[in-house]
């Protein structure tokens, strides 16, 4: 008889949806059916079990091709790796369980090493702007009960976060929402109309990379000063009677995304819309939050900020003290600069989503990439690890985008045989420390 | 003579792309969803490109062949998008003005009709850049 | 005064960072003991004896010592950073963090710099013959004050985010610079002599930015209100006032709102 399993944490996005039920077979194996997830989070239940998943860890040829090796051979050569090299990076964590990645930071301690998270090529520029000014944040119970003005800025939830608006900031009825969607008004403010911009009552279009000037605009017109005609292409009247409006919310809260982080200006462009914020609680109560991508992204950002201080790009070379300075101890910069000796990648895919010349730059330094599945980046490392699925084959904790820790859930077994991050990060840090115990590699 | 025009580009998140992303790199609905530009159709027009043509695309660090594709997503004249993933980050500037965070978003691209041309799957593609595929 | 001369005799492979090359680690010191100071690649640490030959011994302090550095310094970090007297001249590019948090002193880069230059500088005299990266005259990360006194000067360009967070000190740019100058200043002043791509004085609470060129596309916040005529920098010339940032909170004195200046040359 399959088995339905219930209140199911999706690992996908930031949103970490936490009342999915699976239909799993009898025997633990297979995953059958998913309800209530989005596509995206149907599809990577889905996908654990299809044909052709790597079982064992691999190790490239020199004539390009993949030869299966033990998990011992590959935990060796990846300790060798992290005790011989001078400056190495550990990127990813994003998808991954918290417990996980406090034993990677134990490694990276040892082997001096430097520890980013996708935070870097993501909301980085959020964690910078947090770090000069503040946030006036929320959670997300907060928003579905209490907010009657919700701005979407830069970020296109119906295809990052597909259901974000449903359970909490558009559609769901609340505490004091109890109109739901009518009693919210909505604004989308981005430079293309995009599918978020078709559900919202207000859409502003913006010319692409002026965000920072009509934040300025519309602080500057909350304080009742003069504008000029037009700002980013957006009348000055608009801008005096969307200011008015956000004056006169009740609750109100900004959710931006990467429209903001990744144009011209990054950081500056969130410290003016967290400042936006900080202007609007003098006349009534305001929040700012960011649409965290992956699901545990947040989560590698507060484990690394309880341990080390910082939320990401933590360089432990000097092992006593823990330095951050994005644009030096970032990845994309340590790879383009090429600062670094050697590239342990986890639960992530760098290869499909970073800048090409910082991963050509990587592929020339010995790399393991540890991944439940094949993708662009375990097919330009030396060795790839295959590991269970975290959230589907192994649970363990994780943050919401506002900050929320959830247990997610084992679903069902992984592949036999099959280590999961945890099980692995272990053994690799006890064969470091055999390695050193020994005088290095 | 080619025709040749220069539009802003930006990358991002579509639900297709993370659908394809989450049934595997390698596969065919990540291919789809990945290997495609939004134009708006008035730089069709002025490019010459039918919908559905591949097209090449070069910035200053690099170009990669792609599908024009109609947007579904309504863009103003001059903007194009191409999904995130390996073949957008084929052309993606890695300068990050110090902050970690590469052009993802607004960099200047030159498209111009490359009918012929094949696109590279997402392992290929990323082999290809680091100099991998032997051949 | 005693001169200390550094020549690169191996260059670092990944980058090296030389927290004890300025003029207060080296006072008191002979060359032996200069080479046996420690420099940083990662966590392999080494002595400046394995990258420079070195000459002549230190003064007794800070002041009475004068290093020059002769060699291919493109990978180095933290030259000259936290000095507080004496005399620095490098002959070479150099990276990151170059005169950060100076003050006193003057130090003289014949080349390029990195990014994080100049950083929270607080006095001294800093001349760059070359082009500076991103963040000149910045804040480190989550600091409220930046560059707060001294004098900074690059003869080329600079990057972007240049003098975010200033407080005080006046800092000379003779060519361009990027986007961002003078994000969230609070005090001291800016001199541009060349155009300004977008976004300058974003956020500025108070200080002064004089453009002598163009810039691309104004701030909102800023309002035209004056035609001065200012002598600036040893020239003399026409300037539209603008004050500003309007959208941003503004000290009071005397009961009256202190803006940002902001002086565009006519």
């Amino acid at each position: 008889m399959p088995k339905e399993v219930t209140d199911v944490i999706c690992p996908f996005c930031g949103t970490l949806c936490d009342d999915l039920i699976v239909t799993v077979s009898d025997d633990n194996k297979t995953i059958l059916g998913v309800k209530n997830a989005c596509a995206i989070g149907a599809e990577k239940f889905n996908h654990q079990r299809m044909p052709g998943r790597v079982k064992r860890p691999r190790m490239r040829q020199a004539d390009g091709s993949y030869k299966e090796i033990t998990y011992d051979e590959a935990i060796d050569w990846t300790a060798k790796m992290l005790v011989k090299s001078r400056k190495t990076l550990m990127y990813g964590w994003a998808s991954t369980s918290c417990q996980a990645m406090s034993i990677g930071h134990d490694i990276a301690e040892k082997v001096g090493a430097i520890v980013d998270n996708c935070a870097t090529v993501c909301h980085g520029s959020s964690l910078i702007a947090i770090e000069d000014v503040g946030v006036p944040s929320c959670t997300l119970g907060e928003v579905k009960n209490r907010a009657d003005r919700v701005i979407f800025w830069g970020c296109n939830p119906a295809h990052a976060h597909p259901r974000h608006m449903s359970r909490y900031s558009i559609f769901p009825r609340g505490f004091f929402t109890v109109k739901g969607h009518k009693g919210r008004k909505i604004y989308c403010v981005d430079c293309r109309y995009t599918d978020t911009a078709k559900c919202a009552d207000e859409f502003i279009q913006i010319q692409q990379g002026f965000d920072y000037e009509l934040l300025d605009a519309l602080r500057t017109a909350a304080r009742g000063e003069a504008l000029p005609d037009t700002v980013g292409g957006v009348p000055k009247e608009k801008i005096y009677e969307i200011a008015e409006d956000l004056k006169n919310a009740r609750f109100g809260v900004i959710f931006f995304g990467m429209g903001l982080t990744h144009t011209m200006g990054r950081n500056h462009n969130i410290d003016i819309a967290i400042n936006l914020t900080r202007d609007l609680n003098d006349y009534t109560k305001f929040a700012i939050m960011a649409m965290r991508g992956h699901w545990n992204v947040t989560g590698s950002g507060q484990v690394l900020g309880w341990q080390y201080g910082f939320p990401y790009a933590v360089d432990l070379s000097r092992r006593d003290q823990a330095r951050h300075q994005t644009g030096e101890t970032t990845s994309v910069d340590l790879l383009n600069r090429n600062e670094v000796e050697a590239c342990f990648y986890i639960a992530t895919d760098p290869g499909a989503h970073f800048p090409v010349n910082a991963m050509i730059s990587s592929s020339r330094k010995p790399t393991v990439t540890v991944d439940p599945h094949i993708n662009c980046t375990t097919e330009i490392s030396d060795i790839h690890i295959p590991v269970a699925l975290v959230g589907v084959e192994v649970g363990g904790c994780a943050y919401r985008m506002d900050n929320v820790p959830i247990e997610t859930r084992k679903v069902v077994d992984p592949p036999e045989g099959v280590l999961t991050d945890e099980e692995l990060l272990t053994k690799i840090n006890q064969r470091v420390d055999e390695l050193l115990a020994q005088g290095g590699a | 003579m080619t025709n040749k025009i220069t539009l802003n580009m930006i990358t991002c998140r579509t639900i297709q792309q993370g659908v394809g992303m989450e049934a595997g790199k390698t596969s065919q609905k990540y291919f789809d969803a990945c290997t495609i530009m939004h134009m708006h159709p008035d730089d069709m027009k002025k490019l010459g490109v039918w919908k559905n043509t591949n097209v090449r695309v070069t910035s200053s660090v690099g170009s990669v062949i792609v599908k024009a594709v109609e947007t579904r997503e309504d863009l103003v004249p001059g903007l194009a998008h191409i999904p995130m993933g390996p073949w957008a980050n084929r052309i993606v500037p890695g300068y990050t003005f110090s902050t970690g965070e590469p052009c993802f978003k607004g960099f200047p691209v030159d498209v111009e009709i490359a009918a012929n041309e094949r696109i590279m799957g997402a392992i290929e593609v990323i082999q290809d850049a680091c100099g991998l595929i032997r051949k | 005064m005693n001169t200390v001369t550094l020549n690169v005799k191996k260059v670092p492979e990944l980058f090296l960072e030389c927290e004890n090359v300025n003029t207060d680690a080296f006072a008191g010191k002979k060359a032996d003991q200069i080479a046996n100071l420690g420099a940083f690649q990662g966590k392999e640490i080494s002595t400046l004896g394995d990258y420079f030959s070195i000459s002549g011994d230190a003064g007794e302090t800070a002041a009475e010592t004068k290093i020059i550095i002769n060699g291919d310094c493109t990978k180095m970090k933290y030259l000259g950073a936290k000095m507080t007297a004496g005399e620095m001249v490098v002959n070479s590019a150099c990276d990151m963090y170059t005169g950060s948090w100076m003050k006193g002193g003057k130090l003289t880069i014949n080349g390029d710099v990195h990014s994080f230059c100049g950083l929270a500088m607080a006095g001294g005299e800093f001349t760059i013959n070359g082009n500076a990266g991103n963040y000149l005259g910045a804040a480190y990360r989550g600091d409220w004050r930046g560059m707060s006194g001294g004098v900074l000067r690059v003869k080329g360009n600079a990057g972007s985010d240049v003098a975010t967070f200033m407080i005080g000190g006046e800092l000379i740019v003779e060519g361009d610079v990027d986007i961002h100058l003078g994000t969230h200043m609070e005090g001291g002043k800016i001199i541009l002599k060349g155009n300004a791509n977008r976004r300058v004085g974003g956020q500025l609470v108070k200080g002064e930015i004089y453009v002598f060129g163009t810039i691309n596309v104004m701030m909102p916040g800023f309002k035209p209100v004056n035609t001065v005529e200012l002598d600036v920098d040893g020239t003399r010339a026409t300037f539209t006032e603008y004050i500003g940032d309007l959208g941003e909170r503004h000290p009071k004195r005397k009961g009256e709102t202190v803006y940002g200046k902001l002086f565009l040359k006519q």
